[in-house]
């Protein structure tokens, strides 16, 4: 498991980053890491996968802080790993199938093993049918499949989700989410995001960083309905705690809860005429 | 972003009047090479480096450590220079090969040091002005200076996409670094082979990009600056 602890990062010129950083994954199963941008998310999931060595504190990986050797970090990232933000920056090949063999050649699996490993995951993904498509010819969507693909063929235990929504239509967002509500069935995640709707209904368990710093962490409803240090991150609500605040009606988990809730009290059909 | 260029942005002398800093440096390398000093040059070095680190406030550690480079090229030229062959012993410091005599002759050994110094000379007042000195200061001195628009314009473009090539080039080798791109001799070939396609292809997709924005904002063919 894993568990970043007293973590300080600072730039080359001494700017502090991150400041004092404690995440434990324990806290969840799904973990949300919410912040505007420039709180530094990204900079903390670099530093969560060995890319970026902390100043001060540690990573520790079921109980053991991690080290930076070439031969701890390859095992270390079979087991970690992680999604960027942009799927243009992590497809390498011009065909979907090579980009998501890329990791298991490079750790040298035959062939044979690739194959079959690649076809689950292509399924998992939703990926299936356009396997054969170079990727150029690819939407953005089907591209941040083929992204997730690419780590998850690793069959990781932990995988990190840098802003996984980010720039995808409400249809392309859902089935992200479904893929990621998916995945985390076996998998501990974490994600980062500023999509507070998005984060409201998949993690249960938050952090909320500003400025480097961990303002405020707790489960799912614990930090949504604070008002203040949701304001001071530079995020805001999600639509559900809000029509739960404003309105007065009980705090649902998703929308699906929100609306069997009206329908039951009110009917389903509302007569407009 | 660029050690360099942040701290151009962020020390002590970024607000001092930027055409004084720049006459002052590229006096002192017109100086460094037209006198060719020993002393002068010495002196020069002297005081750039004092400038840059208290004066600027610009940590010596990183500040050396951008010597390096320059120094690696320094270092295999003075080798050249420094080491002369002959038949005779005729060296201040020498070993034999075969017949002939490989060593260190007293005036190639002076000539070395001259130019080490001079070396040093023109660097610290080049480095005195990258590191203090933001790039926009130092377009709007070489617009008063009456520069040709063409040299600014490329100077402006070079330098916002040196950062979008570096950013972009870090994210895709984090990316193949966390898919062991990077492990071993072959890995590490084919990852670089792909990391240049994909900066390639990404670069030409920007330049698209950065047409359609310049259409839009009703580019006619030359580019204003301030």
């Amino acid at each position: 498991m894993l568990e970043v602890k007293n973590l300080t990062y600072s730039y080359e010129d001494g700017t502090k980053a991150l400041e004092n950083i404690n995440i434990n994954l324990k806290k969840g199963k799904k973990i949300g890491i919410i912040g505007a941008n420039g709180s530094g998310k990204s900079t903390l999931f670099l530093n969560m996968v060995g890319i970026l060595k902390p100043r001060r504190g540690n990573i520790l990986f079921n109980g053991e802080s991690i080290k930076y050797n070439k031969k701890y970090l390859r095992e270390y990232r079979k087991k970690v790993n992680i999604v960027f933000q942009d799927p243009d920056k992590q497809i390498f090949y011009s065909n979907v199938y090579d980009d998501i063999a890329f990791a298991l050649r490079n750790i040298g699996y035959d062939e044979e093993e690739i194959k079959s490993r690649i076809d689950k995951v292509l399924k998992r993904v939703g990926a299936y049918d356009f396997k054969d498509k170079p990727v150029h010819f690819l939407s953005y969507g089907q591209k941040k499949r083929v992204a997730i693909a690419g780590i998850l063929v690793m069959d990781g235990d932990i995988i990190l989700f840098d802003e996984p929504t980010s720039g995808l239509d409400p249809l392309m967002t859902r089935e992200i989410v479904s893929i990621i509500e998916d995945i985390s069935k076996d998998k501990n995640i974490i994600i980062s995001s500023h999509d507070m709707n998005l984060i409201y209904e998949i993690c249960d368990y938050i952090y909320v960083l500003e400025k480097g710093k961990i303002i405020k962490e707790g489960s799912v409803k614990d930090v949504f309905t604070e008002e203040e240090i949701l304001e001071r991150a530079g995020l805001e609500e999600p639509w559900l705690v809000k029509i739960h605040k404003r309105l007065g009606l009980p705090l649902f988990k998703d929308e699906e809860e929100f609306f069997s809730y009206w329908r039951e009290k009110y009917g389903s059909g509302i007569d407009w005429s | 972003m660029l050690l360099i260029d942040r701290y151009a942005y962020t020390n002590k002398l970024k607000d001092f009047n930027p055409m004084a800093k720049f006459i002052f440096a590229i006096g002192a390398l017109f100086v460094a090479i037209g006198f060719n000093n020993l002393y002068i040059n010495f002196v020069i070095f002297l005081t750039m480096v004092l400038l840059t680190t208290i004066v600027a406030g610009i940590p010596s550690k990183n500040y050396f450590k951008i010597y390096l480079v320059p120094f690696l090229f320094l270092f295999f030229s003075i080798l050249t220079i420094i080491i002369s062959k002959s038949s005779e012993d005729i060296f201040l410091w020498s070993f034999k090969m075969g017949k002939s005599y490989f060593g260190i002759k007293e005036e190639s050994l002076t000539s070395s040091i001259i130019l080490i110094l001079r070396v040093l000379a023109c660097l610290s007042s080049t480095f005195f002005i990258a590191l203090t000195t933001p790039i926009n200061h130092l377009i709007k001195i070489f617009k008063k200076l009456k520069l040709p628009p063409t040299i600014i314009e490329l100077i402006i473009l070079i330098y916002r996409f040196i950062f979008v090539f570096l950013e972009e080039s870090k994210e895709i080798s984090f990316a193949q670094e966390m898919r062991f791109g990077y492990i071993g001799i072959k890995n590490t070939y084919r990852s670089i082979g792909l990391l240049m396609k994909c900066l390639f292809v990404r670069v030409l997709l920007k330049y698209n990009d950065m047409i359609n924005s310049l259409d839009a904002k009703l580019y006619n063919g030359d580019f204003k600056i301030g």
